[in-house]
C-alpha cells in the first residue's frame, strides 16, 4: 500500500483523533486518571484545550497584528526619513 | 588560593592561544579539545578529585582572593552551579564542532571566552565577579554577533550592547545598594518586599529580567538572534538569557511576581511568533517563551518549581541549540531561513531535518523527549499551589510551543507543500545526499542524543544532579496520555488553520518599538533641528565676533564709515548737541 498524505490523514483521525478520545473516555471511566483541578475531568478537556488554545493563538496573532504587522524595512525608512 | 583548576578561566585564557596555532588542523583539535578538558576539570570536580563537594544548599569553596576589605570567591561549587557548568561545556563543544569550519579564528576565540566568562560567572559567588564575567560574556556576545558582517548585524549587535549595559548597570546599582546596606557580596538569596528599603532589589531584579529575555524587556532577543553570524550567534543564544535566570534562581525564589511575569512572558512571545517569517526569530521568541517558563518556576518557589525551573533550563540549553542549528543549517546551505523563500527541501536536507524535528519534540514536551520531564515538573509545580489560572497559561504555552517548533517552522522551511525548493536555492543544491555539511550535522547528534537519552530515562544522571532530591516521576498514565491528546488536538486546530500559519514577507513590532521611535526621533532631533540651531548660534557668534575684531583694529571701518553714514552720523551729532545747548541757555 502506498503509504500517501490521504492515507497518513486518515490514520491520524482515526487513530490519533478518535483513538485518544476512546482511550481517554475509557481512562476516565475505569478512574486512571488523577488530576489536580475539577476542570481536568471534564471528558475531553486537553482535547478542547489544545484545540482551542491552539485556535485562540493563531486568531488572536493575526487579530495583533493588525497594529503589529510592518514592512520588513520600517525602521530603516523611517532612520533615512 | 586553594587547589582547583578553574575550567572557566582555562576556556577564557586558552581562548587566546588560537590565532598562534599555525596550520587549520591544529586550530580545529585545539577548538574541540580546550572545551573537553574544561569538561574533564568538571568531571574531575564532581568525582571528588579537589574535595567533596557537600549536599545543597552547602558548597565546596574554591580560588578565595583578598580583594579591598573582602574576599572574593571565584569558585561556588555546589550542585546547581555544576550541573549548570556542565551543560554549558557539553553544548559548548557541540557548537564549536557545528562551527568548526568556520575560518575566522576571531569568532572562534569570542566563542571560547563568551563559554568560558559565562561558567565563570557561574562559579562565582560574589555580585561583583558575577558581573564582571556577565559583562565579559556581552562583550564578547556583541562580537558574535557583529561576525555576520551586515549592517542589520552592526545595528543589532550594538542594540543588544546597549540592552545588556543597561541591565549591567541596574544590577550593579542594586549591587552597590545591598552591599553598602547588608556589608555582603554574595550572590545569595535576597530580601524582597515593597518599599523604599527594597530599592536595591527592584534595580537586581530588573538587570536579571533584562538578561533573562523577560517581557516587557525582552526585544533584544529575537532581533540579536536573528541578525547575527550563522554560526557564531549559536553561543549567545545558549548562554546568555540562562545566566540571568541563574541569578534569578539564586536571588530571587520565591517572589510571586515572578511567577506572573514568567506566565505572561510564556504567553505573550507566542503571539508574536505566530507573525514570524524568519526561522531565527520564531526561534528567539520560542527561548523567550521558554525562559518564561523558568521565571515561573523560580516565583513559584517550592522545592518542585525550583527543581523544575533548573530542570527546564537545563534541558532547554540542549534543545534550543539542536533548534537553533537546525534552523542555521537551512541558513548556511540555502542562504535564507525566511519562510517565504524557503521548502520543498526535504529531499536535500533530510538528516538536519530529523535532528531538528527532536528538537522540536523536545521543547514543545513530548514525551520520550527531555522537555517532557522537565516542563511537567514546572506545570506539576502550578498545580500543587492551586493556581488554576498559571496553569491553564502554561499548558496554552505548551501548545503555542508544539504548533510553532513542530508544525510550522519544520512545515515551512522544509516542505510546504513543495517537492523542490524555490530555483534560487536549487541552484545552491546538489542532487545527491544530504547538503549539510557532515561537522553540522555530528554536531547535532550531540544534543539529539542527550534530548532522547534524558527523555527516555531522566533518572541518571539528569535528576541525580539536580540541586534537591527528585521525587517527582514524570512517566505517569495521566500526564502522558493528557499532553499526547492536547497535541494530537493542537495539530489538528493548526491543519484547518494552516494557510494562517505561513511566512509572510513583513515585520513584527515588538515592544523595542517604544524606545527605538523615540531613539530615532532624537536622533533626527539631534541631527536636524538641533545641528541647525547650533550652525545659525555658531554663525552668530562668529558675525559677533568679527564685529568685535574689526572694532578692535580700527574703528571707522567696524562702524562702516561710509559717505552717507558719515553724514548721518554728524547730523544726529549736531541735532543732539544744538538741544542740548537750547536747554543750557533756556535753563531749568
Amino acid at each position: 500500500m502506498k503509504i500517501t498524505q490521504k492515507l497518513l490523514f486518515r490514520l491520524f483521525y482515526v487513530f490519533g483523533v478518535g483513538g485518544s478520545l476512546v482511550v481517554g473516555w475509557g481512562l476516565l471511566y475505569f478512574d486512571k486518571l488523577h488530576y489536580h483541578f475539577a476542570f481536568q475531568y471534564i471528558p475531553g478537556f486537553f482535547a478542547i484545550c489544545g484545540f482551542v488554545f491552539c485556535a485562540i493563538l493563531i486568531l488572536g496573532a493575526k487579530f495583533l497584528g493588525i497594529w503589529l504587522v510592518r514592512p520588513v524595512d520600517y525602521y530603516a525608512k523611517r532612520r533615512k526619513g | 588560593m586553594e587547589a582547583w583548576i578553574h575550567p572557566g578561566v582555562v576556556i577564557m585564557l586558552g581562548a587566546f592561544l588560537l590565532p598562534f596555532l599555525g596550520p587549520r588542523k591544529a586550530k580545529q583539535t585545539y577548538l574541540v579539545l580546550l572545551p573537553v578538558t574544561g569538561l574533564l576539570l568538571l568531571l574531575l570536580t564532581s568525582s571528588g578529585f579537589f574535595g567533596a563537594i557537600p549536599a545543597y544548599p552547602g558548597a565546596l569553596h574554591k580560588w578565595r582572593l583578598p580583594f579591598l576589605h573582602y574576599t572574593l570567591e571565584l569558585g561556588r561549587i555546589d550542585k546547581l552551579s555544576m550541573i549548570f557548568a556542565y551543560v554549558y561545556v557539553v553544548i559548548g563543544i557541540a557548537m564549536l564542532i557545528f562551527a568548526i569550519r568556520e575560518k575566522n579564528d576571531w569568532e572562534h576565540v569570542a566563542a571560547l571566552i563568551h563559554i568560558g566568562s559565562s561558567v565563570s560567572a557561574i562559579f562565582a559567588r560574589g555580585l561583583f565577579s558575577y558581573i564582571f564575567f556577565v559583562e565579559i560574556a556581552t562583550w564578547s556576545a556583541v562580537f558574535l554577533i557583529w561576525f555576520r558582517g551586515t549592517q542589520t548585524s552592526k545595528a543589532s549587535g550594538f542594540r543588544y550592547f546597549f540592552w545588556h549595559v543597561v541591565a549591567g548597570g541596574f544590577l550593579l546599582a542594586g549591587s552597590v545598594m545591598h552591599v553598602q546596606t547588608t556589608g555582603s557580596i554574595d550572590l545569595d538569596l535576597m530580601p524582597w518586599g515593597w518599599g523604599w528599603a527594597y530599592a536595591a532589589y527592584y534595580f537586581m531584579m530588573i538587570g536579571f529580567l533584562i538578561d533573562a529575555g523577560s517581557f516587557p524587556v525582552h526585544a533584544w532577543l529575537p532581533d540579536a538572534y536573528s541578525t547575527g553570524g550563522v554560526t557564531s550567534v549559536l553561543y549567545v543564544t545558549a548562554f546568555s538569557t540562562k545566566t540571568g535566570i541563574y541569578g534569578l534562581v539564586r536571588c530571587f525564589p520565591g517572589v510571586e511576581l515572578l511567577m506572573w511575569i514568567g506566565v505572561i512572558t510564556a504567553v505573550f512571545a507566542l503571539f508574536l511568533a505566530v507573525l514570524e517569517n524568519d526561522a531565527r526569530r520564531l526561534c528567539g521568541y520560542h527561548i523567550i517563551s521558554q525562559d518564561g517558563y523558568m521565571i515561573c518556576g523560580v516565583g513559584i518557589g517550592t522545592y518542585l518549581g525550583i527543581l523544575g525551573s533548573v530542570s527546564h533550563i537545563i534541558c532547554h540549553i540542549i534543545y534550543s541549540c539542536l533548534l537553533l542549528m537546525g534552523a542555521s543549517t537551512v541558513l548556511s546551505v540555502t542562504g535564507t531561513c525566511k519562510f517565504t523563500n524557503t521548502g520543498g527541501l526535504y529531499k536535500y536536507m533530510r538528516i538536519s531535518f530529523w535532528l531538528y524535528l527532536i528538537g522540536g519534540f523536545s521543547i514543545s514536551g513530548v514525551p520520550l523527549f527531555n522537555g517532557f520531564v522537565s516542563k511537567s515538573m514546572t506545570i506539576e509545580a502550578a498545580e500543587l499551589i492551586h493556581q488554576p489560572l498559571v496553569y491553564l497559561l502554561l499548558e496554552g504555552a505548551t501548545v503555542g510551543t508544539f504548533l510553532h517548533t513542530a508544525i510550522k517552522l519544520p512545515w515551512n522551511l522544509w516542505f510546504q507543500g513543495r517537492d523542490e525548493p524555490p530555483a534560487d536555492i536549487k541552484v545552491k543544491l546538489k542532487a545527491r545526499g544530504d547538503n549539510t555539511p557532515v561537522n553540522m550535522l555530528i554536531a547535532m547528534c550531540i544534543p539529539a542524543f542527550l534530548c532522547v537519552f534524558m527523555g527516555v530515562y531522566p533518572y541518571y544522571p539528569f535528576y541525580a544532579m539536580l540541586p534537591y532530591p527528585v521525587e517527582f516521576v514524570p512517566y505517569t498514565t495521566t500526564r502522558v496520555f493528557s499532553i499526547t491528546q492536547m497535541f494530537v488536538f493542537t495539530f489538528l486546530a493548526a491543519w484547518y488553520l494552516r494557510t494562517l500559519i505561513r511566512g509572510t514577507p513583513t515585520y513584527t513590532l515588538d515592544s523595542d518599538w517604544l524606545g527605538r521611535i523615540p531613539g530615532q526621533a532624537l536622533v533626527w532631533f539631534c541631527r536636524e533641528p538641533f545641528m541647525a540651531f547650533g550652525a545659525r548660534l555658531d554663525k552668530y557668534m562668529s558675525e559677533a565676533a568679527g564685529l568685535v575684531i574689526a572694532a578692535i583694529r580700527n574703528p571707522a571701518v567696524a562702524l562702516k564709515m561710509t559717505p552717507p553714514a558719515i553724514g548721518a552720523g554728524v547730523t544726529i551729532v549736531l541735532i543732539l548737541f544744538s538741544l542740548l545747548t537750547a536747554f543750557w541757555i533756556r535753563g531749568p
